[in-house]
């Protein structure tokens, strides 16, 4: 599903350049649960955004769903998250003047799809996510457990290859957290590959897979129980450099 | 996003959106009912005067002392002004169009002081008069030069026997017959016959409805303060004002030379208060435009900031740059619109105002539909570089922003 070899990310301001990523390489097979972990500023976040198209990478390679993806441009981009990718945010990320139905319609518009198909998808997802009887409600209107089951809905109404999710229960209390969790699980085993950036060492160990970043790099894989309890590193996330 | 989400969407943003309405209403209303305004004004100055303007000089002199002999003066003068290079023709009269002063009299067609007569502007007139001014003669004849007479202050003043009149008086005049040929009868109910018919002509008051009415009377007037009404061959007009200058005040120390002016010039002055009007309205209705222009940049500017996180998911959820502009530039259209429709009503208000309370015509309704469309281009250029600036929101931003 995902193949990525020795990628290199540098984030450069005025002053300061930061390696986010150092010569990354993992890949994600087809229906695998993975879960990525790690401090802050480990890069956990860039290698997402670096996994969903949202950034570029410098050196290296990415191979998603059998394309190599470095030579796409902007729309084509845009076109591959549309159809390959469903994002999962930390905030939701909803739309907040559109209700429910609309939101979860968002990406399907993009694609064009005829109206009726967008109709029955809409209302799968949201059956999916238990919020089909709220579709003319406003996401204000919801918990924030709720309202990341509509925008897990809106991730599946586009049946993406891959859902990406960074921290998807970072905002939830721990009961929420659980149930957006269980919901998670419930479409890996329908078949979903899906990746997710948690702190949470419990939700981890829910995943098949963990994979430990650190500093920009995969400092530990655990396929059998999940994360292994490292010790807390050492801050060592940005170089100074002293451009010409 | 499609047309329905959209709608609802600015429904729940009501505030800014229909400030912006109000805006286009407003300015709809006052930049068509201006620009039929300022439409009427320069229709106003660009009429055609039947008269040769650019060509046309306007000299004033005046003699003094007792002996003054004000009849050799004009007589000398003419001649020493027709004999400047470039000088078609030159008359003596007593007041000279487009220049807001001048004599008016009544006309009738019947010898009854009961009648109603016909209001006119009344010149006298050499001859040359009509060559003078560069104005056609439609029929009859011009006066002969025995017909034309110096009339000194001391002179009864008959009326003559034979007068011209403006196609627009005579049809006025006489609606279903010809009046060449026809008498008319002065205020004093003395009757002239009308030999020529000039085909149109200006006369000296350019606010009056009836600035076409004209009568000339065959005379030379010689008083004390004299006009002159010259022509020139085109092209010559500021060579010769000078030489009439000079030359007049050289020839004859008794008779100062008060002033040599292009009609041109005294009919823009006559005309002053139309192109001021004109000139402050399209001020008016420019700074409007800009300042619409503005607000459109202004709102759209803070619903691209206020909106830069939705921006962002929309693009990591597959939106492409362009749909993101369409999308600004939709919102903003449907506003604009919503506006237009508000500002039909209320342009059609104003024009029913402006028509009742100060007797203007009334407004083509044809200004609507491309005031509307002059709107519909604004508002798509004020909003399209707010749109660009949305377009190039990073979609990280859907994951870096809290
Ligand atoms: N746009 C940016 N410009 C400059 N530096 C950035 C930018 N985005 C991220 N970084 C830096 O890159 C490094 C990796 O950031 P990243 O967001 O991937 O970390 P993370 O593992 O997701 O952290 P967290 O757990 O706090 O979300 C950090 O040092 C961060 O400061
Ligand atoms: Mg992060």
């Amino acid at each position: 599903m995902l193949e990525m070899s020795r990628i290199q990310k540098i984030y450069r301001t005025e002053l300061i350049e930061t390696h986010a990523l150092r010569d990354l390489s993992l890949s994600v097979g087809d229906g695998e649960f993975v879960a990525v972990t790690g401090p802050s500023g480990s890069g956990k976040t860039t290698f997402l955004n670096i996994a969903g198209l949202l950034e570029s990478f410098e050196n290296g390679s990415y191979v998603l769903d059998g394309r190599n993806v470095a030579g796409l441009n902007d729309d084509q981009r845009s076109e591959f998250r549309n159809r390959k990718i469903g994002f999962i945010f930390q905030s939701f990320n909803l739309i907040p003047d559109l209700n429910l139905y609309d939101n979860v319609d968002v990406p399907l518009r993009y694609r064009r799809l005829p109206a009726a198909e967008r109709r029955a998808r809409i209302r799968r997802a949201l059956e999916t996510v238990g919020l089909a009887s709220r579709m003319k409600h406003l996401p204000a209107q919801l918990s924030g457990g709720q309202q990341q089951r509509v925008a897990i809905a809106r991730a599946l109404a586009g049946e993406p290859a891959m859902l990406l999710a960074d921290e998807p229960t970072g905002n939830l209390d721990s009961a929420m957290a659980h149930q957006v969790m269980d919901l998670l699980e419930e479409i890996h085993a329908a078949g979903a590959t899906i990746v997710m950036v948690t702190h949470d060492p419990d939700l981890a160990r829910r995943a098949e897979r963990n994979i430990h970043l650190m500093d920009g790099r995969v400092a530990l894989e655990d396929y059998s129980t999940g994360a292994a309890d490292l010790p807390p590193q050492p801050a060592d996330r940005e170089r100074l450099v002293a451009r010409a | 996003m499609g047309f329905g989400p959209m709608m609802s969407s600015l429904m729940r943003n009501k505030t800014g959106a229909i400030l912006v309405a109000l805006q286009i209403a407003v300015t709809l209303a006052i930049v068509i009912n201006s620009l039929f305004i300022i439409m009427q004004r320069v229709e106003k100055m660009n009429r055609d005067s039947g008269i040769d303007v650019p060509n046309v000089i306007i000299t004033d002199v005046r003699g003094f002392g007792d002996d003054f002999n004000v009849v050799d003066s004009i007589s000398n003068d003419i001649e020493l002004i027709k004999s400047i290079p470039g000088v078609i023709a030159a008359t003596v009269s007593n007041h000279a169009p487009l220049t807001g002063s001048g004599s008016g009299t009544g006309l009738r067609t019947v010898a009854d002081e009961t009648v109603v007569p016909v209001g006119t502007a009344r010149y006298r007139w050499s001859e040359e008069g009509l060559d003078a001014l560069g104005v056609e003669l439609a029929r009859g004849r011009n006066f002969y030069p025995e017909e034309v007479q110096y009339i000194l202050p001391t002179s009864n003043s008959a009326a003559p026997a034979s007068i011209l009149v403006t196609q627009a008086l005579a049809d006025e005049l006489f609606p279903d017959e010809d009046a060449l040929g026809k008498t008319v009868y002065w205020g004093s109910l003395e009757p002239s016959t009308i030999v020529g018919i000039i085909d149109h002509m200006h006369g000296s008051w350019v606010n009056w409805s009836k600035l076409g009415n004209v009568v000339v009377q065959p005379g030379k007037p010689a008083y004390t303060n004299n006009r002159y009404i010259i022509r020139v061959q085109p092209g010559m007009r500021d060579e010769v004002m000078p030489l009439i200058e000079q030359r007049l005040g050289e020839s004859n120390r008794r008779r100062v030379v008060k002033d040599v002016r292009a009609l041109e010039d005294i009919a823009a002055r006559s005309y002053r208060r139309d192109r001021g009007m004109a000139i402050v309205l399209t001020v008016v209705i420019s700074f409007l435009i800009g300042l619409t222009g503005l607000v459109i940049v202004g709102l759209s500017s803070f619903h691209v900031t206020q909106r830069t996180k939705q921006i962002g998911t929309r693009r990591a959820l597959g939106a492409r740059r362009i749909d993101i502009v369409r999308q600004f530039m939709l919102e903003n259209w449907l506003i604009t619109t919503a506006g237009a429709a508000l500002g039909v009503i209320l342009t059609v208000a104003v024009a029913y105002w402006l028509e009742v309370s100060f007797e203007l015509p009334r407004l083509d309704w044809r200004y609507l539909p491309g005031g509307i469309v002059v709107l519909w281009v604004l508002s798509s250029i004020a909003v399209y570089e707010p749109a660009r600036r949305a377009a190039s929101v990073p979609p990280a931003v859907a994951t870096r922003s809290v």
